[in-house]
């Protein structure tokens, strides 16, 4: 399988000296595309530092890390902003839904931001996708006149619709609750599994770590476990 | 998208975007007020001197301005018509005529007042300075007849009525005293104080029999087509007497017009001040908004929007609000300014100022807008608003997505 994204000693360490923190320290690890992978660890261990080192969003203090083959490490924002646009996909716990845009027009900035579609393509992009993630009829709500499954749903459609290399989705379903955060694992899992959507999740929670193939225990920054299950 | 996002964020938080424009809306109203009021004194005073009194050009006798407060009228102007021949000449279109400036004492049988009084040939006059717009029964001069045009604030001061009469009392060409009965033809009231609180008109030729002065004049008036032309016209006839003085309308009003610079500059200073308040105020709205919203934003650059689409989309959101506040200040001002070019604003205290004053200064000032000036202000307006927008838009591309998302660091 290709690798999608590849880190290689990576270290992320905050304010060097006397009162470092070593967020990640040593991270060595290879994501395939079409995989589904947790990175799981308690509160403060570098799982969202590694995700926003896999997202182009932070930098390692050492380290290199290749998202589809090509070294990032060292890029500049610029391009590191096109590599995003391109190539990775994200899933906030927050959502961060654009509130004055609908639906439709929240899934459609990402495809706008990625360039190189035409409003008839982005149409014929956009709809069938919320059909499929069952928020076809919320097209033209804001996030406010949606529940926090439905604007998840956005998110997701949002992440997806520029067919990225990979998603990385940081404690996706944190903010929803029990039957909520269900429905949009099986989601997540049902694109997985059809689509081949490479996803890359961080998460606490146990519903989310058992429909997982692969986790990722991180300790302290440093990867203490690499295998299936929790 | 970004159009559209920007325009909606503008109504995202009503009171502090209306806030935020209130800064744009004072500086674009003050700034076309406060123009149009320059613009105003210095056209009003220019304009009411032109109509009423100066006209374009006078030509007088070169000695006479430094006894002009006695009336001389042994000082007179030479050749005069020569003058208007000359005038009519190069323009024909030009209306100039010959004029006595007098000293007389104005009376009803128990008070009199010193004020000026002026003879002039009454259709001509009638041509140059349209005496019907300003008279009350728009009644015209007589040729001969004992009859005069009143000033309004004169006519008050004696408590006289169109039809009623006053006593004249003038020292003759010749130095003796004369004193004859006029009936008031019409009370004129132009706005000039000089005319309305001390003056009287009369025919020509009315004046020359009261004054005994059967010819000779004082000076020439000059109404020109285009006030432009008054400099040719002063060239036309200066060759026709080293003893006459030709004297422009600019030349007059040069003083005024100086005047006017420092006004302006001090204008200028004050919407330079108002407009920097603006911006500030533009750039702390743009700021708290990006704070709020730094969720949202870091979500955008993490999907990839580069710097300068981030820069735009702070600038266009302040281009609204600038755009809503320019259109409004400017709707408010132009009224303001417009209101006041129609009906005129009142000038209080206008005879004391006019009493210490050495031009001829108006009872009320008309605003001067054009739409130069409402376009310019309300352009202003919106560059300001977008300059506000710039730093704190710099300061968050500076920024990287996560800090931005997490407000980890304030921008």
């Amino acid at each position: 399988m290709k690798v999608a994204a590849e880190c290689r000693d990576i270290y992320r360490i905050f304010n060097p000296g006397e009162f470092e923190v070593r967020a990640l320290d040593g991270v060595t690890l290879s994501l395939h595309e079409g995989e589904m992978v947790a990175v799981v660890g308690p509160s403060g261990s570098g799982k969202s530092t590694l995700l926003n080192m896999i997202g182009c969003l932070d930098t390692p203090t050492s380290g290199t890390i290749l998202i589809d083959g090509e070294e990032v490490t060292g890029a500049s924002p610029g391009q590191l902003a096109y590599v995003r646009s391109q190539k990775i996909g994200f899933i906030f716990q927050s959502f961060h839904l654009i509130p004055v845009f609908t639906a439709y027009e929240n899934v459609e900035f990402a495809l706008q931001i990625k360039g190189g579609y035409t409003p008839k393509e982005r149409k014929e992009l956009i709809l069938p996708l919320l059909e499929s993630l069952g928020i076809g009829q919320l097209a033209d709500r804001r996030p406010g006149q949606m529940s926090g499954g439905q604007q998840q749903r956005v998110a997701i459609a949002r992440a997806l619709v520029k067919k990225p290399t990979l998603i990385l989705a940081d404690e996706p379903t944190a903010n929803l609750d029990s039957k909520t955060s269900m429905s949009i694992i099986e989601l997540m899992v049902r694109l997985n599994e059809e689509e081949g959507t490479t996803f890359v999740l961080s998460t606490h929670d146990p519903m989310l770590m058992e429909e997982i193939p692969r986790s990722i225990r991180i300790v302290d920054g440093k990867i203490v476990n690499d295998g299936t299950g929790a | 998208m970004l159009l559209k996002m920007a325009f909606r964020n503008v109504f995202r938080n009503k009171k502090r975007s209306f806030l935020s424009m209130l800064t744009v809306i004072v500086g674009v109203m003050g700034m076309i007020s406060a123009y149009g009021l320059a613009r105003g004194v210095e056209d009003t005073i220019i304009r009411v001197d032109v109509d009423t009194d100066f006209g374009h050009l006078r030509v007088m006798h070169k000695a006479y301005n430094k006894d002009k407060a006695n009336f001389p009228l042994e000082l007179q102007v030479q050749k005069p018509k020569q003058v208007i021949q000359a005038i009519k000449k190069k323009f024909p279109k030009a209306v100039a005529f010959e004029r006595i400036l007098f000293a007389v004492d104005l009376g009803d049988g128990l008070h009199s007042v010193r004020c000026r009084g002026i003879a002039l040939p009454a259709k001509a006059a009638e041509k140059a300075y349209s005496f019907k717009q300003y008279t009350q029964k728009k009644r015209l001069l007589v040729d001969g007849e004992n009859s005069i045009y009143l000033g309004a604030e004169l006519a008050k001061l004696f408590e006289k009525k169109v039809g009623e009469a006053v006593t004249l009392l003038v020292r003759t060409r010749n130095g003796s005293l004369n004193a004859l009965d006029f009936t008031i033809r019409d009370i004129i009231r132009t706005g000039n104080l000089l005319v309305d609180s001390n003056t009287l008109y009369m025919s020509l030729k009315t004046g020359r029999d009261l004054l005994q002065m059967p010819k000779g004049s004082t000076d020439v008036i000059v109404r020109l087509p285009k006030e432009t032309q008054s400099v040719a016209a002063a060239a036309a006839v200066s060759g026709i007497s080293s003893d006459n003085f030709a004297r422009t309308w600019q030349h007059k009003m040069q003083e005024i017009i100086e005047l006017q610079k420092i006004d302006r500059q001090f204008y200028n200073f004050l919407i330079a001040l108002i407009m920097f308040v603006a911006a500030i105020g533009i750039a702390n709205t743009m700021l708290m908004s990006g704070y709020e919203r730094h969720g949202e934003i870091g979500m955008m650059m993490a999907q990839g929007m580069r710097s300068a689409a981030i820069m735009k989309m702070f600038a266009i959101e302040a281009f609204f609000l600038g755009l809503f506040g320019s259109l409004i200040g400017g709707a408010i001002g132009s009224s303001i300014a417009l209101y006041f070019q129609a009906y005129g604003m009142p000038l209080p205290g206008g005879n004391e100022i006019a009493e210490g004053a050495s031009m001829t200064i108006s009872t009320t000032i008309y605003f001067s807008v054009s739409a130069q000036l409402i376009i310019m202000s309300f352009v202003i307006g919106v560059v300001i608003s977008v300059l506000g927008s710039l730093w704190p838009a710099w300061r968050f591309t500076r920024m990287k997505p996560l800090e931005v998302m997490t407000g980890s660091e304030t921008p």
